[in-house]
């Protein structure tokens, strides 16, 4: 439905010289949102990636005579209640985020492409079931869900990585699914003019594309999302462990202590903010040019 | 600079200006007024949890007793010195086999139904608590193998045991066995939970689910334990508890004025409200294990001696209550039993805090350290593993030992759970860590948490069987001679300690912060968890 | 279209009943239960232990616990909870009207925002009004509930001293957290009501009636929002579940009582009863709102029709 990026120009129209892939590039490229985005996400990554050679000092090292220090030179977020540099810490938090945008989305994305593909495919029963137990997992309300998952799983980090993959399945499979279905329609109008052509072949290869390209968008536009429930989960104590550098957990720990040591909220709330932010950027100028219909 | 100096530093600046200001008469320099108690007044105190419910006999929880201690009265009482004191039996025998208890109950004692205190109430509220149609969690825990009470007259009871219950009369002063009225209990059935009816000296009006619950004056109450300031009614009105379930805002609510009192201060707000004149800062110590971490003996690395003893000269417990709890918890100078138990031995010497010590019995015992840094021995590596439920000062604890432990070679994994899965988990032994923290007052309960037969299936999370502490354990939960008694748990205390099976941290205590205004605020005596504001007035 | 409701109102059983299963199976799958929960500083002895969990009938099979559990819902029994040994009903009823009030006030201040900063980004459209707005939108959507929540709690109630950090009863407690929760939901319905205004801005009719020389202002209104309104609408559906579900973070951040904070208490203390029943109300409330927004679609446009 968006067909406008904030402020940016519709590109020329067609250059019959170049290749379709070609243009697409060149419209990523001048979407502002997107290179952006993108921009920030590569630095984001390459600073989790590279967190041993950015990060000053050892985010699990305990120094008792700093403890609850303002932001300055020698600790540039401040240090929390043992005296961790937490500018280091959540560097290192920054791959744990990284890793739990990447399971989780992994995971919602590889279920639910399953189930959506299963039930547009085959139609019938097997679509009225498979479409029944994702209204179920829908009924949940946000974050519940996740929240009764990670807690049959058992508290821990990898589990709060499926379970906010769980939660994401519902999301996958109606697209996949819609395109599924809107494929076969077209493929019968195909099948009756092409007569003899095996009918799996031809499924295969429309179906691919359609499914891809909604769903690396929608994959893009969930990290953030994802990444905001494990925080959450974490939040509430049932995700990522002590003393783990993670952000959610960082954020909860440093919650007691807003009146005397404020820093330890603001940096990983911060951290949380530019990632998230930067993929919803990034996302949103994906869908802009590769497929306009999906909408929000 | 640390919050307590922070905060030293702000007091010191009002002092100063104080101080100029009386120098230039603007202050009257009159001592500060002691106003006599007087009655009337409202009392606005604030929790961290709602009370489960307000039936001693089914459940009492922590959070239950904040309220019931108030609203119910107990046969024995232990004033501050931690002796046991008549109340509302006014006095008793015991049979020399130990099995058999005669009370004289205080005559003139009404429920606040209007309905009279006697043995038949008494009787029938220790039936209720030992019927299975109760379900009782606590009291009937509290009342060891009870065989049954008769009403020899209308104000004398005998309670008789199967084996003998030495600790009976301590956890007779135990506001879980305090004393329900009987026709209340008939009248309103399962819904008796909300509908508390006690002879204490404030009565139930109205809880309102998740907010508050309102306590009113019994106006009747003439029959206070022996320890309190007056006699007579209590002094305030009215008592309203209120519920803030996030510490940082039930200290903000404190210090805006908006409520007179508050309780579970966490350590760092406490360290900041008592150097400010405005508030009352009680730090009660409680009794029972205080804070200590259990050591598995039947997992590796910690089934090795010389691994558990390297353990405990590694902990030094002033570091702990300096860095986990800003020293408002006082460090553990004890084993198994925190110092207002009146059985407590004083085991601070037996491991001198040393990080060199520990290393030299892991290097002795062949724990030797390997490419990564962390030691092995015969192939199994030294790592531990530690499960606790989440709370920011444990997890903090473990922090720092994890930090001290890793500097020696030795690594250590968090796995915090909620209460269902921790307690399954430590059962199982799947720790090498766990802590433990419970309150009680007579020190026959510990049988409960150290003896191997509660291993596997209940409360003993050591898991190695030791015979000698066995033995004391056993011995000591029925001997009556309470000088023998009391040595008895000294070496089960020493016992336990030699051969590594805890490693103390703090005691556990509970701090309530009031406005000054409010007089005479006072914890439950040596129990102390929660405030008794049967002296408590309010100042003019 | 009356076959239409029937058939979703007949779907509801089916789903609830799914909810129910899978919440039951999740918690039955975790080790310990609510005895081990509530007797966690009780130290009760192993045979007191049994005897309990005898009592309470949490010794018998999942399959049997689930049917006992289907059969008292049925007749509107949903028993007590373990842990407080008070009815189901009651608790939840005493806890909803707090959730409620978070709820209805985050809307309130979802739409309001908005709806209001949607349209004027797209009738500025091109402007850096509507580039503004929708950085701000962005900016919105990405907070983290609990780091938003903090910050003012931080600003307007540590430093400023104008609202309280904290507790359920009131206006001013209500303030924060609504406020909180709303934005978040506002950014996204700014986001679509604009997308579909301008969609719809740019067809025939509405330019006819610009035409005709109506005043901007109610061609916009008029017009334009009645064909936007479906997707506003369905994001506002959404939102809903989302301010639910978030409901549990913002009660935790600003210490308010609630469904969701009950329902994680309950989950975490394995109170079986107490779960089930916090859950399918928070889902049948979802699952209802959703009905109701599909419905308002027939009102809005009369076009629609529903097979």
């Amino acid at each position: 439905m968006t067909r406008d990026a904030p402020g940016q120009d519709r590109p020329a129209t067609g250059k019959a010289t170049r290749s379709p892939r070609r243009a697409m590039l060149q419209r990523m490229a001048r979407h502002r949102g997107l290179a952006i985005g993108g921009a920030l996400l590569v630095i984001l990554a390459a600073t989790a990636v590279l967190a041993p050679l950015v990060a000053p000092h050892d985010p699990l090292a305990i120094d008792p005579a700093s403890i609850m220090a303002r932001p300055g030179p020698r600790h540039l977020l401040g240090t929390d209640t043992l005296g961790r540099d937490l500018f280091s810490r959540v560097v290192y938090g920054g791959r744990i985020s990284l890793l739990l945008g990447l399971i989780s989305v992994a995971v919602s994305l590889f279920f639910g492409v399953l189930l959506g593909v299963l039930a547009g495919y085959f139609g019938g029963k097997v679509d009225e079931v498979i479409m029944r137990f994702v209204d179920v997992l829908l009924a949940f309300p946000g974050l519940l869900l996740a929240l009764l998952a990670v807690f049959a799983l058992g508290i821990g980090l990898r589990n709060a990585m499926i379970a906010v993959g769980i939660s994401g399945i519902p999301l996958f499979a109606r697209v996949t699914r819609g395109e599924v279905l809107s494929a076969k329609q077209n493929l019968y109008i195909e099948a009756a003019r092409a007569i003899g052509a095996p009918e799996p072949v031809l499924i295969w290869r429309h179906l691919l594309p359609n499914i891809i390209t909604p769903n690396i968008v929608l994959a893009t536009l969930r990290v953030g999302t994802a990444i905001i429930f494990g925080a959450s989960l974490s939040f509430l104590g049932l995700g990522a462990q002590a003393p783990a550098p993670e952000w959610g957990l960082m954020l909860s720990q440093g919650r007691g202590f807003l009146a005397v040591a404020w820093w330890m909220s603001f940096a990983p709330g911060l951290a949380i903010f530019l990632v998230v932010m930067a993929s919803n950027l990034f996302g949103d100028g994906l869908r802009d040019v590769l497929d306009p219909r999906l909408g929000t | 600079m640390s919050i307590v100096t922070r905060a030293r530093r702000a007091g010191t600046a009002r002092a100063l200006m104080l101080g100029v200001l009386l120098a230039l008469g603007l202050l009257h320099p009159a001592s500060p007024v002691q106003s006599a108690p007087a009655p009337g007044g409202l009392l606005t105190y604030a929790t961290n949890r709602e009370p489960d419910m307000l039936d001693v006999n089914v459940g009492s929880s922590r959070y239950d007793r904040w309220v019931t201690a108030n609203i119910y009265d107990q046969l024995l009482t232990m004033d501050r010195s931690g002796k046991l004191q008549p109340w509302l039996a006014e006095s008793w025998q015991i049979s020399t086999d130990g099995r058999v208890y005669t009370f004289k109950l205080r005559r003139g004692v009404e429920f606040h139904d209007g309905t009279p205190f006697n043995a038949a109430a008494v009787k029938i509220n220790f039936d209720r608590i030992t019927a299975p149609e109760t379900k009782s969690t606590s009291a009937i825990g509290l009342l060891g193998e009870y065989d049954k009470s008769e009403v020899v007259d209308p104000f004398t009871l005998r309670v008789t045991f199967k084996r003998p219950h030495p600790g009976f009369l301590t956890n007779l002063a135990d506001v879980t066995l305090g004393i329900q009225s009987p026709a209340a209990m008939a009248k309103f059935g399962a819904d008796y939970v909300r509908n508390p009816v006690g002879t204490g000296p404030f009565m139930f009006k109205e809880w309102v689910r998740r907010d508050r619950i309102v306590l009113v004056r019994n106006p009747k109450y003439n029959w206070g334990p022996p320890w309190a300031k007056h006699t007579g009614p209590a002094y305030l009105e009215q008592v309203t508890f209120r519920i803030i379930p996030e510490d940082g805002s039930r200290v903000a609510t404190l210090e805006s004025g908006q409520i007179d009192g508050i309780g579970r201060v966490p350590p760092q707000n406490a360290a900041v409200l008592r150097v400010d004149k405005r508030w009352t800062v009680v730090n009660s110590v409680l009794p029972g294990t205080g804070v200590i971490l259990v050591v598995n003996g039947r997992r590796p690395p910690t089934d090795d001696i010389a691994m558990r003893r390297a353990l405990e000269h590694l902990m030094n417990v002033d570091d702990a209550a300096r860095l986990a709890y800003f020293s408002q918890w006082f460090p553990h100078r004890g084993s198994i039993l925190s110092s207002p138990n009146p059985m407590f031995a004083n085991t601070a010497k037996m491991y001198p805090p040393s990080a060199q010590k520990a290393e030299q019995l892991l290097d002795e015992a062949g724990w030797r350290k390997g490419p990564d840094g962390i030691r092995t021995k015969g192939g199994v590596r030294a790592s531990l593993v530690y499960i606790g439920f989440p709370s920011f000062e444990t997890t903090r604890t473990m922090e720092w030992m994890g930090a001290n432990l890793r500097a020696i070679g030795i690594e250590l994994t968090i796995r915090e759970m909620e209460t269902g899965a921790i307690h399954r988990a430590r059962q199982r032994g799947e720790h090498n860590l766990a802590h433990l923290t419970f309150i009680f007052l007579d020190p026959g309960f510990l049988r409960t948490l150290f003896h191997s037969e509660n291993s596997g299936g209940g409360w003993n999370f050591y898991h190695a069987k030791d015979a000698q502490i066995d033995q004391l354990l056993e011995q000591g939960e029925t001997e009556p001679d309470p000088a023998k008694r009391k040595k008895l748990y000294e070496e089960a205390q020493k016992r336990i300690l030699d051969q590594g099976f805890v490693i103390p941290v703090v005691y556990q205590h509970q701090i309530s912060a009031f406005k000054s205004t409010i007089g005479d605020v006072a914890m439950y005596p040596v129990l102390g968890e929660y405030p008794y504001f049967y002296d408590t007035y309010v100042r003019r | 279209m009356t076959a239409f409701v029937i058939r979703r109102l007949a779907l509801l059983i089916p789903i609830l009943l799914g909810v129910s299963f899978l919440v039951f199976g999740a918690l039955y799958a975790v080790p310990g239960d609510a005895i081990d929960s509530m007797l966690a500083d009780a130290g009760a002895s192993a045979a007191e232990v049994a005897r309990l969990r005898r009592e309470f009938g949490l010794d018998r099979p999942f399959l049997t616990q689930y049917w006992t559990f289907l059969s008292r819902a049925a007749r509107g029994d949903f028993g007590r909870s373990i842990r407080l040994r008070i009815p189901v009903i009651e608790a939840i009823g005493a806890q909803l009207p707090a959730t409620l009030e978070l709820t209805v006030a985050s809307l309130v201040v979802a739409t309001t925002v908005g709806l209001s900063f949607g349209v004027i980004a797209a009738v500025r459209h091109g402007t850096w009004v509507d580039t503004g707005t929708m950085m701000l939108s962005l900016v919105g959507v990405s907070m983290p509930i609990f780091w938003s929540g903090l910050l003012l709690i931080f600003l307007f109630s540590l430093k400023l001293g104008w609202l309280p950090a904290a507790g359920t009863g009131g206006v001013r407690a209500l303030l924060l957290p609504a406020f909180t929760l709303g934005i978040s939901a506002a950014a996204i319905i700014a986001r679509v009501t604009r997308s579909s205004l301008l969609e719809v801005l740019g067809q025939e009719y509405v330019r006819t009636a610009r035409a005709k020389g109506l005043a901007e202002r109610l061609v916009v209104l008029r017009h334009a929002m009645r064909n936007a309104l479906i997707s506003v609408v369905t994001i506002v559906g959404l939102q809903f579940g989302a301010l639910l579900g978030g409901a549990v973070v913002v009660e935790t951040v600003f210490g308010r009582q609630g469904i969701g904070i009950m329902a994680a208490d309950a989950i975490r203390t394995q109170d079986f009863p107490m779960v089930q029943g916090t859950v399918m109300i928070a889902s049948l409330a979802f699952v209802v709102v959703n009905l109701l927004v599909d419905l308002s679609y027939i009102w809005i446009d009369p076009r629609i029709h529903y097979a």
